[in-house]
């Protein structure tokens, strides 16, 4: 039985709580409100994610292994040119703005009135690389490149949740990176990029073929908002659906029609009129029927010759085997991005890899090549395959395809990135944009040449931005060693006392982006200062220790 | 002591829970409708909703992506929309523009079909009959009088009525 004294301290107690409690949400909610700056119509920022599933090396474009002049050690995989036509390569590079870019940057790629260097991706560009990925396989790592607290929602998801777009994320391609949208509110438009007719399969949803419903609309809104209560934004989103619509279907696709047209031909002029000097510019023979011969250290003599997982290059030249190479759905994501984004439709887009892993290169020509199980009793077994694709997870990619697949596909990228950039500038958009390649890591060449395995350890970061007025190069790696030379491997930064991760990368785009961050005690790599994006981290070392682990 | 960190607890911990409707995916939607407007406006409702976005909600099975040599599906109702990222879209859906925007699509088409609305008005003149089929709970009671006082009796006020119900968001709500 509670006594006077007992009730009034129980009465005292709970009155004490409810008021904390009451206080507590009040702050939690200012706090909340403090904290989270909402993109609104008139000053959105736009994410654009270009995510290689599949980890190609990008050693030939922004994996950067000696900026600043920087110590490193040679290894026979790790090349932007051949030295001679029997697949050996060097690492060569080019001073551009103070930085050894890989030598295909100095190269001409397409643009609209002929070809152009690749200015637009250097002036606005901070390169972050040496970043330890703290996971094991392709779908873990990935994953973290768009949703680094597996807990929380995805970078994608907040932008949506925060943005007054018309439409919310678009996410391209199906892989564990575009199956890991996660958000609160608003859902993501998924693209399924290998449908015949992607656009009219978004844009169906707003597309009216008959009568004008407006009249109609209109009279149930006014109904609707006499009665809307607690489902306001429900009635806002009636009324901004309504908006969309349209009747005249093919002026829009018409407009994307147009578009595409551009990056295919972009890409065609990139690949096919422009050789790269030391790369394709000069025949690349193969192996000759006469090598085959059972052979128990094939990989070690020959390694370099495969095409995948069983196809061995044979030939006079390589270069007759990509006459009709292409990218694949790089150019209809490229016309769909641009559509949306001068259209205001959308501020955040994910572009990937349409079938799980992606190809750096589609229809290689595959007729006169043998396979591999030749070598195991020496007979000719021819390929049956007529064409093949080389795949972005190069295992089984020798050597000398490397090269020339990496280089052509980033070659092919840069052409669509570059004129992608134009077309912001000329929009006054690309100050509010901020383009970001990323892969789920790097790789470590086999010794044999034959392929490369996972490097977990090595993950390449690029961000492209208005904001961003002169390029840098951030992110420590070691040099390497005989047993494995300069690769990429992440090595600890003094001034953070570890490596960069992830979840450093998340917090970066979510601080540039003013969005909430779904990761804590991360470190900032890019702060805005001034108006301006500028990197926080020292410029890039390469430090003394293994490249392997 | 104890009590006093248990009713401590208690209080703040209510803060961290966030209450919102549970909105019906399409295969929710799709049933329901076809209920309301009869089988003939399924081709209607799959082509303006059923295989909409992932905002309408409703994951596919991958597994029932049977094709028995054949370059179609062997159930078309079965397809995952988007590719495989369709076995997870959400299952419940979500409130977005491309989910309003499918609903006004779906139910403008669905009232604007003469066969539909003559089967419909076949059923039963009364407003309050079809607000049922909505609403059999009576929920959003108002709305029914909101209806009531701005359409006829003729056939383009059971048209307008219906799309208004049709469009309201509450018979959404699982």
């Amino acid at each position: 039985m509670l006594n006077r004294r007992d009730l009034m301290t129980f009465g005292g107690a709970s009155i004490f709580l409810s008021l904390l409690g009451s206080s507590l949400n009040t702050l939690k909610k200012s706090e909340g409100k403090n904290n989270l700056n909402f993109i609104n119509k008139n000053d959105q920022q736009n994410y654009i994610q270009i995510n290689l599933y599949g980890g190609p090396s990008r050693w030939v474009f922004d994996s950067l292994l000696t900026p600043y002049d920087n110590d490193f050690f040679p290894t026979p995989m790790v090349g932007t040119q051949f030295s001679d036509d029997l697949g050996n390569m060097s690492y060569k590079t080019k001073k551009i703005s103070g930085i050894n870019f890989p030598s295909l940057w100095s190269d001409k790629i397409s643009g609209q009135r002929g070809p152009i260097g690749f200015e637009n991706l250097i002036d606005n560009t901070i390169f972050i690389r040496g970043v330890d990925t703290k996971a094991s396989g392709h779908p873990q790592a990935s994953t973290k490149t768009v949703r680094p607290n597996s807990a929380g929602d995805s970078l994608h998801g907040i932008i949506s949740d925060n943005s007054s777009s018309p439409l919310s994320s678009i996410i391209m391609g199906s892989n564990p990176v575009t199956r890991s949208f996660q958000s609160q509110k608003r859902g993501a438009v998924q693209v399924d990029i290998g449908q015949r007719k992607m656009f009219e399969g978004i844009f169906r949803n707003f597309h009216v073929k008959t009568d004008n419903p407006n009249k109609l609309i209109n009279e149930a809104l006014k109904i609707l908002n006499v009665n809307k209560g607690k489902n306001s934004q429900y009635v806002k989103s009636l009324t901004e659906s309504s908006e969309l619509l349209f009747d005249d279907f093919e002026r829009f696709n018409s407009e994307y029609l147009h578009l595409l047209k551009k990056y295919e031909q972009l890409v065609k002029m990139t690949l096919h009129d422009l050789n790269i000097p030391g790369v394709n510019d000069f025949k690349l023979p193969g192996l000759k029927e006469s090598d085959i011969r059972k052979n128990q250290n094939v990989m070690d003599k020959f390694g370099r010759y495969k095409l995948d997982y069983q196809t061995m290059f044979f030939g006079n030249d390589l270069r007759d085997n990509l006459k009709n190479v292409h990218l694949g759905f790089i150019p209809k994501q490229f016309a769909l991005m641009e559509f949306m984004i001068t259209n205001g439709l959308s501020n955040s887009f994910l572009i990937s890899t349409p079938k799980e892993m992606g190809d750096l290169l589609y229809n290689v020509e595959n007729r006169n090549n043998f396979l591999l199980s030749s070598f195991d009793n020496g007979s000719k077994n021819k390929t049956r395959d007529e064409v093949i694709n080389i795949n972005m997870d190069t295992h089984d990619t020798g050597s000398i395809m490397g090269l020339v697949s990496t280089s052509m596909f980033f070659k092919g990228l840069s052409s669509c990135l570059s004129e992608f950039i134009s077309v912001l500038k000329r929009k006054e958009l690309f100050e509010k944009s901020l383009i970001h390649i990323t892969s789920e890591f790097e790789r470590i060449p086999e010794k044999d040449l034959h392929g490369s395995a996972h490097n977990e350890k090595s993950h390449t970061s690029t961000f492209l931005s208005g904001k961003i007025k002169s390029p840098s190069v951030h992110g420590n790696i070691f040099i390497g060693d005989k047993e494995m030379g300069t690769i990429g491997t992440s090595a600890p930064i003094k001034e953070i006392k570890r490596e960069l991760n992830q979840d450093d990368i998340a917090e970066t785009i979510t601080g540039l982006l003013n969005i909430p961050s779904p990761v804590r005690r991360s470190e900032k790599i890019i702060k805005e200062v001034n108006g301006k994006w500028v990197a926080q981290l020292p410029k890039a070392k390469n430090l003394e220790g293994s490249s392997v682990f | 002591m104890k009590t006093f960190f248990i009713l401590l607890l208690i209080s703040t911990a209510h803060s961290k829970v966030r209450m919102e409707p549970n909105l019906g995916n399409r295969h929710f939607l799709k049933a329901k409708l076809i209920k309301i407007f009869g089988e003939s406006s399924e081709k209607i409702i799959n082509e303006n909703l059923f295989f909409s976005s992932s905002d309408v909600g409703g994951p596919c099975d991958i597994y029932e992506q049977v094709f028995h040599y054949s370059e179609n599906l062997l159930d078309e109702n079965k397809k995952c929309i988007g590719g495989k990222s369709g076995s997870r879209y959400p299952l419940k859906g979500r409130h977005s523009n491309l989910r309003t925007a499918s609903l006004i699509k779906t139910c403008f088409n669905l009232v604007e079909n003469k066969e539909i609305i003559k089967n419909v008005s076949l059923r039963s003149k009364s407003l309050e009959s079809h607000y049922k089929l909505f609403y059999p709970y009576n929920k959003s009671p108002k709305l029914l009088e909101e209806i009531k006082k701005n359409s006829s009796n003729d056939t383009q006020g059971l048209k307008k009525a219906l799309f208004t119900i049709c469009l309201s968001p509450d018979w959404q709500i699982i």
